[in-house]
């Protein structure tokens, strides 16, 4: 099945979980917010957020400047 | 009632039905906190000034220098190495004598914050850093008193406004790691026109809120300045949360 993350579009097997997907694309999520489908998942959810078909992944990374 | 020169310098605003004389009444009657004096507080601070929100307070340490004069509307060449906060105060002041305008030379921080929200109706988080951020954010939480914040580097922003009496996350919940950015203003650039936008935006979200339209509370609002794309994201509360979760929760 097919997921999207940001801008790319990637091959996953069924069963992934947000965590294992984002392992496997080596993302540094200390200074990022996850949201899957326009809502943010906390990080204590990743691990049971299980991956459906056509799901968006929007990664934002943490800014404080002004 | 509003004299005849507020009729004339808040015209634009009585002509709107979404303001009106209703609405331009209750801008004058609000107060408005606005931490951090740079890059979004410039833009934020000038045009609620000049749509005649009645109390502004300004609160920052820092000093004006050459570099802030890319993206900080408020100050001129002339200015370098004078107060942020008096500057912008003399230079607000100037725009519209009509208003109240305070000036704290000082660092928002654990020990004045509390007093600094309470007096406040609606406050702006326009600071440059993380740590800061976070004691705003636990502040208003404590306090009750709703929060827009926003942040830009490079060519993105992000504005959040945040209601702790609305069931939706807080900014704890949004970073709950307390890292320091890799890259900040400082070493990784910032588009001018970037940090205006999200400064205005600020200020059209408190004129929204102070004029009794409903704000989109708990949505991380993103914005790409290359695409020119606003991008909107859900923050829902996490139980846990030491700032709005658990016990602190104030609705659920
Ligand atoms: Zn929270």
């Amino acid at each position: 099945m097919r997921v999207q993350v940001n801008d790319k579009h990637f091959e996953i097997t069924e069963k992934t979980n947000l965590s294992q997907l984002l392992s496997a694309q080596n993302i540094d999520t200390s200074a990022v917010a996850v949201a899957m489908n326009g809502q943010i998942i906390h990080r204590e959810q990743w691990q049971q957020t299980e991956l459906k078909d056509n799901d968006t992944i929007t990664l934002v990374q943490a800014v404080a400047g002004g | 009632m509003l004299n005849n020169e507020q009729l004339l310098r808040y015209s634009s605003n009585l002509l709107m039905k979404e303001i009106g004389e209703v609405g331009q009444q209750r801008l004058l009657k609000s107060h408005v906190l606005i931490i951090g004096l740079g890059g979004l507080g410039c833009p934020a601070s000038q045009y609620l000034a000049s749509s005649g929100v009645g109390q502004i307070t300004l609160v920052d340490h820092d000093t004006i220098s050459l570099s802030n004069l890319q993206r900080q509307t408020l100050y001129s060449s002339d200015d370098i190495g004078l107060s942020k906060a008096r500057q912008a105060g003399h230079s607000l002041s100037q725009l519209n004598p009509d208003i109240r305008i305070t000036a704290l030379e000082e660092q928002a921080c654990e020990d004045n914050l509390d007093a600094l929200i309470k007096q406040a109706d609606l406050v702006l988080d326009c600071t440059d850093n993380r740590e800061t951020r976070y004691l705003i954010n636990h502040s208003c939480y404590r306090l009750n008193t709703p929060l827009v914040s926003a942040a830009a580097r490079g060519f993105n922003g992000q504005i959040i406004a945040l209601n702790p009496e609305h069931s939706h996350g807080c900014y704890q919940c949004l970073y709950p790691d307390n890292v320091n950015e890799p890259l900040n203003c400082s070493n990784a650039g910032i588009a001018g026109p970037v940090v205006g936008i999200m400064g205005a935006s600020q200020a059209l979200q408190a004129i929204n809120y102070f004029t009794g339209h409903e704000l989109n509370w708990g949505y991380l609002q993103t914005f790409n300045g290359l695409s020119q794309n606003w991008q909107q994201l859900s923050l829902p509360r996490t139980a846990s949360c030491p700032v709005c979760g658990g016990k602190n929760a104030r609705s659920s």
